[in-house]
């Protein structure tokens, strides 16, 4: 089976065991189209002793860290193929991520973002409140931030969307009121980034917009970013849920944290109502071990690696990120949902002094 | 998380030996630690510097054959043994002394002019704050304040178990004139937070002479506390160091050479300022295969170093993420030699000039095409440069040539981590004391 393929076929229908040659099959030839397309990441699979048109595995494929897409522009298509191009956050280091793509992988990213939302929140589409502004979606230029990518991925999912945020990044009032008049109540999903919604709810002392989503008939909450700037300020999953939920007047599963990121944009792993994160069909999630990057066994933490043979203008097809967690087990979440699952623990961590060479960057 | 928050609030200020016991416990404030310390000054004063420079000795006897510390302490163990052997004391005190450290108990003469004599004075109360990175260091300093006569009031890093421990067993060292545990009493050992501004403030006015070692941020901000107008400043600040190797020497000395810089990259895992990151190597076409050999030669012997000598220390997750993000690319730009975990990494490449650091034994092998060249990368950020340059005259000129803007030392290969006086530019010693002279009629 083909990219094309595997990615119409239902996120969470098989067992691991049945998905397994699917997905390598599919990983191998997207393996080899890089290795024929880009000159970079052929004469890395060669010096890792890796041939894709040799019988392989899964773990075998070798990955990228997800840092490499910093320091190096990875292309697999023509220059001028490329319609869009999106940076990172850029959260966990100065330089961000910059990813370009092609028409091919924004087709793919958007089949498999719905597949994945249709499965979670239901084939009907709700009214989207966004807190965000809009301006971080309406570039004029080919070059969106993740945050403005992320958004608009999201917003093909929506019945309607609102941009809540003033210009600068605070609650608007007006926006609310005149969102809230026009949407279905029990048909809503508040929709952005985890740091960015907890700092506008703590800071928020007006009780006349917090009435005003109390209003809200249990609305789904979808936050997506990471932890880390939580993290810092000791905010953990629990504490964030019970505020979220309590503020917009929602049941505490319905706040659902989105784990993903820009180099495989399109494939996101959301919280299921056991608090897991399942893997679709078309994407894998390995487990290594910090020291030797050998395959880690179910529940022993480990870097994150996430396989999916979706991009085509560049080979970040099995990136290693620097997020730490674990795979719970495989086809037997009390969810329903079959294939393997995991949870993320933490982003990885600073556990040395500074050394003194680093005046070179001063 | 609670607890945790608690811990750090409890290490806000902590003492850890003061009066010349371990008092963990104790909430003796600063001043009244000051206060004993300079109880101590006279007493300090009138010990003759032979008679600590025999207690040193004997300490460092103690020390070499103390387990728990070489498990601690590792190889940089012998270093600090050395350091303190009578022999090398009585060297480093002469050099930084002009020639004759008996200046420290009296008036004598320097340059046989019977009419005039020179003292060298105690500053009075030294307060050091010892990095993280390399608290071994902390002992240099200490030791060359001891000996000139001076009180120690030490600012231990985060992790302190390791200076406690060996300060703390001077206790168990005598000689005939001093009994370890009076020495110890001329040393305080504290944990002060690095936002408690009121209590570095305080330690900071107090000191006589302030000795920094650290990075960017913690020596910026140490001298931004206030300090009394006459206080010497000794900063061993941030730096970076790297080795050359010229065309001659590679070709016919690579495998001893590998030897030994292995050795050096690996005794702090690079967190000191000594450690190498960067080898540049003289390669001419002719022999353009020679630079790889020595990066395979060099790979190898980090391996036995790792193995043999000195294992690695664990890394922390983002390191470990670091090395593998570096390895990735030099696979596209470049070519690696590494150990299957993260242990150790030799980076070979075209480019030029000096690698951005990674630490945690990368060592990135780079040409160079003409050696006087080199002297564009030098700046006051540049402490160790390890010259391997098969004439001798070729290496001073050299040495002098890419000193002339930056560099502190040119140590010899398998000798970069080695504490050695001058450093960092300064004779310590020198610094920590007054120069008195007194006209004889």
């Amino acid at each position: 089976m083909k990219t094309d393929g595997i990615i119409k076929l239902e996120p969470y229908s098989m067992r691991s065991n049945e998905k397994n040659q699917i997905f390598l099959e599919c990983m191998q030839k997207s393996v080899q189209f890089h290795y024929k397309n880009c000159n970079q990441y052929r004469d890395f699979c060669i010096k890792r002793k890796f041939d894709p048109f040799e019988k392989c595995s899964i773990e075998s494929i070798p990955f990228l860290p997800v840092s490499i897409f910093k320091k190096l522009e990875l292309l697999s298509v023509p220059k001028n193929e490329i319609i869009r191009t999106i940076h990172s956050s850029s959260t966990s280091g100065n330089l961000p991520s910059i990813i370009n793509l092609d028409k091919i992988t924004t087709r793919r990213q958007i089949i498999t973002l719905n597949s994945i939302l249709k499965n979670y929140f239901g084939d009907e589409k709700l009214s989207f409140l966004i807190f965000d502004h809009d301006s971080t979606v309406n570039t004029v230029d080919l070059e969106l931030s993740s945050r403005g990518s992320a958004i608009r991925g999201m917003l093909g999912f929506s019945k309607d969307f609102f941009f809540l945020l003033n210009d600068d990044l605070e609650l608007d009032l007006q926006k609310i009121t005149d969102a809230l008049n026009i949407i279905d109540k029990k048909k809503t999903c508040i929709f952005g980034f985890t740091w960015l919604i907890y700092k506008i709810l703590t800071k928020n002392k007006n009780e006349e917009i917090k009435k005003l989503f109390q209003t809200l008939d249990n609305p789904f909450i979808i936050h997506i970013g990471g932890w880390k700037k939580l993290t810092d300020e000791s905010v953990d999953k629990i504490t964030f849920n019970n505020m979220v939920s309590r503020f917009f007047n929602a049941k505490s599963e319905n706040v659902v944290d989105f784990y993903g990121m820009t180099e495989q944009l399109g494939i996101v792993y959301p919280d299921c109502s056991e608090g897991n994160k399942h893997v679709p069909i078309f994407a894998d999630v390995l487990i290594r071990d910090i020291h030797n990057q050998q395959i880690l066994p179910h529940r022993t933490p480990g870097f994150i690696q996430t396989l999916c043979p979706t991009p085509n203008s560049y080979p970040g097809i099995s990136v290693l990120t620097d997020d730490i967690g674990e795979v719970l087990g495989e086809d037997d979440c009390p969810c329903g949902r079959r294939g393997k699952y995991f949870v993320f623990k933490k982003r990885s961590e600073v556990a040395e002094p500074k050394g003194c060479g680093d005046t070179l960057a001063i | 998380m609670q607890s945790q928050r608690d811990a750090e609030t409890h290490l806000q200020f902590r003492n850890i030996i003061t009066k010349g016991q371990i008092n963990e416990k104790s909430e003796d404030d600063i001043s009244n630690i000051i206060n004993s310390l300079k109880d101590h000054q006279p007493w300090l004063h009138e010990l003759s510097v032979d008679d600590i420079i025999e207690y040193f000795d004997k300490l460092g006897k103690f020390w070499k054959n103390e387990t728990i510390l070489h498990e601690k302490f590792g190889i940089s163990l012998e270093h600090i043994v050395d350091f303190i052997s009578k022999e090398n004391l009585m060297k480093e005190l002469s050099l930084s002394l002009r020639g004759n450290y008996k200046v420290l108990d009296t008036f004598c003469t320097l340059d046989n002019d019977a009419k005039r004599l020179y003292h060298a004075q105690p500053r009075g109360l030294a307060v050091h704050w010892i990095a993280g990175n390399v608290a071994v260091l902390g002992i240099f300093s200490i030791v060359q304040a001891l000996i000139t006569k001076n009180v120690c009031l030490v600012k231990a890093p985060h992790e302190y178990s390791i200076l406690k421990d060996i300060i703390y067993s001077m206790k168990d060292v005598s000689t005939k004139k001093i009994k370890g545990k009076d020495l110890l009493q001329c040393i305080a050992l504290v944990y002060i937070e690095k936002n408690d501004f009121e209590n570095q403030q305080k330690i900071s006015l107090a000191a006589d002479a302030r000795i920094a070692w650290g990075g960017k941020d913690a020596v910026e901000s140490i001298l931004s506390l206030k300090k009394k107008f006459f206080t010497e400043d000794i900063i061993y600040g941030p730096k970076y160091s790297y080795a050359v190797i010229d065309e001659k020497s590679v070709i016919n000395n690579k495998e001893a050479l590998a030897q030994k810089l292995a050795l050096d990259i690996s005794i702090f895992d690079q967190y000191a300022c000594n450690s190498p990151h960067t080898i540049l190597v003289e390669n001419s076409k002719e022999n353009s295969e020679e630079i790889r050999s020595f990066a395979k030669l060099l790979a190898d012997a980090m391996s036995t170093v790792n193995r043999l000598i000195i294992p690695k220390q664990s890394v922390s997750e983002e390191k470990a993420m670091d090395i593998l993000s570096l390895r990735t690319e030099y696979d596209i730009k470049g070519e690696v030699f590494c150990s299957e975990n993260t242990d150790w990494t030799v980076i070979l490449s075209d480019e030029e000039g000096l690698a951005e650091p990674c630490f945690s034994r990368v060592v990135f092998v780079r040409p160079v095409n003409n050696l006087h060249t080199i002297g564009k990368y030098q700046n006051r950020k540049i402490q160790s440069i390890s010259l391997e340059i098969a004439d001798q005259n070729q290496r001073i000129q050299l040495a002098d040539q890419i000193t002339k803007n930056g560099g502190d030392r040119c140590p010899g290969m398998g000798m970069m981590s080695l504490y050695s006086s001058p450093w960092d530019g300064m004779f310590a010693i020198d610094r920590l004391v007054r120069w008195i002279p007194l006209d004889v009629n």
